[in-house]
């Protein structure tokens, strides 16, 4: 046992005893959601409480599926999720290929009145967004939150795709036009697929907004139907009056999913659009 | 352009020049259709963002509440009562607190975390993953997570002091201790992206650095500090400069965690705000907040931009 005495040993036990600590510190309170899930409800309320579900149970899921309009808020989750992926990713491309390709009067006063408001933080928008919603009696629709989700991830998405327009060749798309393309032909037959990368980026940046965005969806839904999975998720308290510590943690579990499936499927990819948007939180 | 004479990408290659030698990127038909590829865009970021900004800003110089008729023009008078009400200040030190505290901690807990995950690693990658994931739920995915492990009679966390003889402590109910427990859960979610940034800028040094100091004898606060932080001075200031960002602006962490209270102990800027505007209904006070954060905003990006500047 003489490696017992070696400090490179000690050394490197100590280092992995402390990685380990940092990964639990990041993943322990995700993984006593999903254990209290599976928790039937006595064992919930039994102290001290044990580690994994001694009875695994799914009750807790059941209790949340039953919920009357649950899947109603993953559907307009995911409408307005996708829609303002696609309206974020679109015109994005457009505004950015022409920033990198073109010369025209004012481009340096319209780059900077496209990028700068990405400094506005949701917070001062809230609440003249809520008057002119309610002016419109546009409040509890899909489009008082797309709108929004898409103008807050534009200026990022637009900066991040110069970046790559910038990096194209111009020969290449030229020769693609004079091959008789018109020059939509050509953006989306021999520039989109370069791109590639960069839409990735602004898509999945915009999704991680949009799926998690807060304060706006909670200011402007009010009916139960329109809300969309976090501002449900946050009344899961007033949903079952008494603290139903099992069913909740199943709601958290059911809401966190989708994003975290899409985390470990595009590990690499969120990885850069995650520190794309740094200048804001 | 290609040297290979006679091929036909050649003789492409040359009709193509001569449209750049013509200029076809900056004709006035380039610039139609490059403004009408800006416009859609445009459009959105400014009626979404911008004029929203603006109309804010409006506000703030009128009186509206909407329990008192009329909407007179105040001038500065809602910033004057801003400022004199000690609500405002007691809310702007709590932001203070809030912000300097998760800032504090999240970039030493990023830090260490990223000099242990960056030495010869087996599943390097899926710890990554792992210590990312925090910041990728949702912000009241974090706040509902954390209530449950601060639970005062069920909760893990005082579970596991008492298994030491300590507590149990009534985190989110007990003034004394609700900013701290607010500061964690935000320090969890915040934590990933230090990690993201400090972690690329170490994986960035030159290893033979650390190689020849180790020769020489220097031990790991030496390589620390004459090896690593200057290395990663950009990285350290952008992760700063971000966590700043994300602070001031919390909402939906706290708003799930406590609410605010209990009482007005967690009650920061973001959230008086929220309250007077959609509590209250005094639109033009909540205006005035909201562009005062919408200032610190600004100045926090103008140090960002000096500070990248500085370092390019």
């Amino acid at each position: 046992m003489s490696f017992l005495r070696s400090p490179r040993f000690w050394r490197h036990t100590v280092l992995n005893l402390l990685t380990f600590l940092a990964v639990a510190w990041a993943v322990g309170p995700m993984i006593w959601a999903v254990s209290s899930s599976f928790k039937a409800l006595d064992e919930i309320y039994s102290f001290p409480p044990t580690m994994l579900p001694l009875r695994p149970t799914l009750a807790n899921y059941q209790v949340i599926l039953e919920g009357e309009n649950f899947l109603r808020y993953f559907l307009n989750s995911g409408i307005v999720t996708v829609v303002s992926v696609v309206i974020t990713v679109v015109l994005a491309l457009l505004g950015a290929y022409a920033f990198a390709r073109f010369k025209f009067p004012m481009r340096a006063f319209l780059l900077l009145l496209v990028l700068v408001p990405r400094i506005i933080p949701s917070i001062t928008r809230v609440v003249p967004l809520y008057q002119l919603w309610a002016e419109l009696e546009m409040l509890n629709t899909y489009t008082a939150l797309i709108l929004p989700y898409a103008a807050d991830a534009l200026p990022i998405g637009i900066w991040i795709l110069i970046g790559f327009f910038q990096a194209i060749p111009k020969e290449l798309e030229e020769a693609a036009m004079i091959d008789g393309c018109s020059r939509f032909g050509a953006l989306w037959r021999v520039i989109i697929p370069l791109t590639l990368p960069g839409v990735v980026a602004v898509a999945l940046f915009t999704f991680l907004r949009s799926w998690n965005e807060f304060i706006l969806a909670f200011t402007f839904v009010d009916t139960d139907a329109m809300r969309t999975v976090p501002v449900a998720h946050y009344q899961v308290f007033e949903f079952f009056g008494v603290r139903h510590w099992g069913a909740i943690n199943a709601f958290t579990v059911l809401a966190a999913m989708p994003i975290v499936i899409f985390f470990l499927i595009f590990e690499k990819h969120m990885v850069r659009s995650l520190t794309a948007g740094s200048v804001k939180g | 352009m290609s040297q290979l004479s006679g091929s036909p990408r050649t003789a492409l290659a040359a009709r193509v020049q001569r449209l750049v030698r013509d200029g076809v990127y900056d004709k006035p038909a380039a610039w139609r259709f490059s403004y009408l590829l800006i416009l859609p865009g445009l459009l959105v970021i400014l009626t979404m963002l911008g004029i929203p900004l603006v109309y804010a800003i409006v506000q703030s110089l009128y009186r509206v509440d909407l329990l008192r008729p009329g909407t007179p023009f105040v001038g500065l008078q809602n910033y004057v009562n801003v400022f004199n009400s000690p609500q405002f200040w007691s809310s702007l030190q709590l932001t203070f607190i809030f912000v300097a505290g998760t800032m504090t901690l999240a970039f030493v807990l990023g830090m260490a975390t990223s000099l242990l995950l960056n030495r010869e690693i087996r599943g390097f990658a899926v710890l990554r993953a792992l210590v990312i994931l925090p910041f990728i739920v949702s912000e009241v995915t974090v706040g509902i997570t954390w209530r449950w492990l601060f639970a005062p009679d069920l909760g893990v966390i005082n579970a596991l002091l008492g298994l030491v003889s300590l507590g149990p402590v009534r985190w989110l109910s007990d003034p004394n201790w609700a900013m701290f427990s607010v500061i964690l859960a935000e320090t969890w979610r915040l934590t990933p992206f230090a990690i993201l940034i400090l972690l690329a800028g170490l994986q960035s040094v030159d290893k033979s650095l650390y190689e020849a100091a180790r020769v020489d004898g220097a031990n790991f606060w030496h390589t620390f500090r004459y090896i690593t932080i200057p290395n990663i001075k950009p990285q350290m200031l952008i992760t700063l400069i971000y966590l700043s960002f994300a602070c001031v602006n919390q909402f939906g962490i706290i708003f799930s965690l406590t609410g605010g209270g209990p009482g007005r102990a967690t009650e920061v800027v973001a959230l008086y705000m929220y309250e007077a505007a959609f509590g209250n209904f005094q639109f033009s006070r909540g205006s005035t907040m909201a562009v005062l954060l919408f200032a610190v905003n600004v100045v926090l990006s103008l140090t960002y931009m000096r500070v990248l500047r500085s370092n390019d």
